[in-house]
């Protein structure tokens, strides 16, 4: 019984299985999971039958992922998702930082391109102090040599 | 949020090409500002392709002429050091931009050595910028009373170019030798010898899009021989003639006005878009024109005398051609309008009068748009819109700087009547209460009864605007307990001609709400209801 409801979803709607970095697995129809590149060369490479094991990704972020492999192939219209994508990248810091990660590793071109817009809509306009502070990125420079960067492109520090 | 604490400095450890990409979203100066967060970044920076040199991005200070001086140089510094780099690291340059505009009014206070020193320095800047494999050039200079000579070298070693877009600079080359050029772009160029242009069919065969505008040292322009030209756009006060024989071309855009202009496209069988605006051609002149395109689709004929003084006016015209689809017309003196285009599907109007003669093939219209530009009365108004009763769509729109001469109101209103309309209400100048009350009674009436709007917009949180609602609800309120306040008459009034009205709040999430009539009175009226920049859309029902 179980092999012809397999065999009635293959037909229909094929759902691929993936494993996250700690074993964690779910279940993607394949329309949405090929919109991951990685994904899709390692479907043809043969493992669509069984798990697809993604070594780089915890399932707190393939979780996310996943939620956005759906929605990017439920046909919802332009404007719903444009409402979606914002709410789905704003998120916390190291949530994107995950997500830029493994949207990278899975070679999702539109999803990275969405949160790289993110992170560049948090930086715009802000003055280094402020992006220092935001990302907690420690100032190495000593206080000369950031006052000889900052005299050389003027222009821009004004 | 957590992380805040841990203060773990996880972006600088992404992957380069993310960084890059995320540079990538970033104007320039962002990108150059980032080179200081640490050495980690300063390495980001330093290894980032930068391609757009458009300075608009200056911090804007109009007080301090002299150190505006000194950034432009700066900048320009900059662009050379950036492009230097890159070409140490051997990359290509596939685009380079270089927008010097805005510092124009400075650059008028430096020292004759100064600005020798910015020549050169923008001389070696768009060597490097050309030399390795630049695909999209786009250069425009300050402008100080004399013109920037561009160097003659560009125009010999950019090979691959395809598109290349100069303002305000002069050409003393003869010729362009671009073997890929497909879009030129001219605005405010000086062309020291003319043989350039006539030269071009030989030097750059490939053109699909050409734009001159503005220049000088052109008598007359002859487009001939091209074998891919799409678009040509002439604008400004020369050339005197002007001559395309292109069957290529399907787009033409004309808007100049120097006396005695001719213009000779009728070669150009294939035209299927035709823009002609202020120019100095006679209404003969354009009618005949537009009457021997047998493949033109979309007419835009734009009279609007707002900033070209030297235009023709014209008050009548007579449009003629089969194939014709699309038209926009634009004039504020106009009184008689005849088109005569079987297959128009789609006629936008601005118009400054009512025209009083109208005569237009409409069977096959599909949409009207109504722009007035001037005051007009009502009466009149419905009487022009009546041409186009066949038609399923018709948008009036009431731009909102007009204060528009509707029986007794001056109103600012934003508007399109029958299908849609979009209001704007300013009511302040009718004065004391009464007054307000009874211009808005007529607004109300007039609007109604004049057009039954199907559909009906307005934003709220401006008072005139709750206060137009909060007529048009009590209104509404009392059709529903008046039944017999038109019963005697033949002639229903609209309230009750009215046969349904849906009312919805939009919020600016795209969220909507409906609302029951007395509902949206009552939160009007207790005043703290709507937030700015929300939006009350009405059906109706007729």
């Amino acid at each position: 019984m179980a092999s012809s409801e397999s065999t009635t979803t293959s037909t229909t709607t094929k759902v691929l299985r993936l494993k996250s970095s700690d074993n964690e697995i779910f279940g993607v129809e394949e329309k949405a999971a090929l919109q991951s590149e990685t994904i899709k060369s390692l479907a043809e490479d043969g493992y669509s039958e069984d798990v697809i094991p993604l070594f780089n990704v915890e399932k707190k972020t393939l979780a996310k992922i996943v939620e956005w492999l759906n929605k990017h192939a439920s046909g919802s219209s332009k404007e719903e998702l444009k409402r979606w994508d914002a709410d789905f990248v704003d998120v916390d810091k190291d949530v994107l930082y995950d997500l830029l990660l493994a949207s990278n590793y899975l070679n999702i071109e539109v999803l990275l391109h969405q949160l790289a817009q993110k992170v560049a809509d948090m930086i715009k306009g802000k003055k280094p102090e402020e992006i220092r502070q935001l990302f907690g990125i420690k100032n190495d420079f000593t206080p000369e040599e950031e006052a000889e960067i900052r005299r050389e492109n003027a222009w821009a520090f004004e | 949020m957590s992380s805040c604490t841990i203060d773990a400095d996880l972006i600088s450890q992404l992957p380069d090409h993310i960084i890059h990409q995320i540079l990538s979203f970033l104007p320039t100066k962002d990108v150059v500002r980032l080179s200081v967060l640490s050495k980690e970044w300063y390495g980001f920076f330093t290894y980032f392709p930068i391609f757009d040199f458009s300075n608009s991005y200056f911090g804007i200070d109009y007080q301090d002429y002299f150190i505006k001086v000194d950034r432009t140089l700066e900048f320009v510094k900059f662009v050379y050091t950036s492009l230097l780099r890159q070409s140490l690291h051997s990359r290509n340059v596939p685009k380079f931009e270089l927008s010097l505009t805005r510092k124009s009014k400075y650059i008028s206070c430096t020292t004759p050595q100064l600005k020798h020193k910015l020549t050169v320095l923008i001389n070696r800047c768009i060597r490097l910028g050309t030399q390795y494999g630049v695909k999209e050039l786009a250069l425009e200079f300050p402008y100080d009373n004399y013109y920037y000579r561009l160097p003659k070298a560009i125009f010999f070693s950019a090979k691959q170019l395809v598109v290349c877009k100069l303002a305000y600079c002069s050409i003393d080359a003869p010729t362009i030798n671009l073997p890929s050029l497909r879009e030129l772009s001219l605005k405010v160029v000086y062309l020291c010898d003319q043989r350039i242009i006539h030269n071009l069919v030989f030097t750059c065969p490939f053109i699909e899009k050409f734009t001159i505008a503005h220049c000088s040292g052109l008598d007359y322009l002859t487009l001939s021989g091209f074998t891919k030209l799409k678009k040509v756009k002439v604008r400004g006060r020369s050339p005197n003639k002007i001559e395309v024989d292109a069957l290529s071309l399907q787009n033409f855009f004309f808007s100049v006005f120097g006396e005695d202009t001719e213009i000779n496209i009728i070669a150009c069988k294939n035209l299927e878009v035709l823009k002609i605006k202020n120019s100095s051609l006679t209404v003969g002149a354009i009618q005949d024109l537009i009457s021997k395109f047998s493949a033109l689709k979309v007419l835009v004929l734009d009279f609007d005398k707002v900033w070209d003084l030297d235009a023709n006016e014209f008050e009548s015209i007579k449009i003629s051609n089969q194939r014709l689809e699309k038209l926009k017309l634009c004039s504020d003196t106009m009184v008689e309008t005849i088109i005569d285009a079987p297959r128009l599907k789609s006629l936008k109007y601005l118009l400054g009068k009512i025209p009083s003669l109208f005569s237009a093939s409409t069977a096959s219209l599909l949409e009207v748009d109504i722009v007035l530009l001037r005051h007009c009365r009502l009466l009149e108004l419905n009487k022009f819109l009546k041409n186009f009763n066949q038609v399923e769509l018709v948008n009036l729109y009431i731009p909102y700087h007009i204060s528009c001469g509707f029986p007794e109101i001056v109103s600012n209103i934003s508007s399109s009547i029958i299908n849609h309309l979009e209001l704007n209400i300013n009511l302040n100048n009718v004065g004391d209460h009464a007054k307000v009350e009874a211009a808005e009674e007529a607004l109300v009436n007039g609007l109604f009864w004049a057009s039954h709007p199907k559909s009906l917009l307005i934003g709220s949180g401006w008072d005139t605007n709750n206060e137009f609602m909060k007529f048009l609800c009590k209104k509404l309120v009392l059709r529903e307990k008046e039944q017999l306040c038109c019963a005697a008459s033949k002639v229903k009034c609209w309230l009750h001609e009215l046969k349904g009205v849906n009312i919805e709040h939009c919020r600016r999430n795209g969220e909507r709400k409906v609302l029951a009539c007395d509902v949206l009175l009552d939160s009007l009226e207790n005043l703290a209801p709507l937030a700015l920049d929300e939006k009350i859309y009405f059906v109706f029902q007729w």
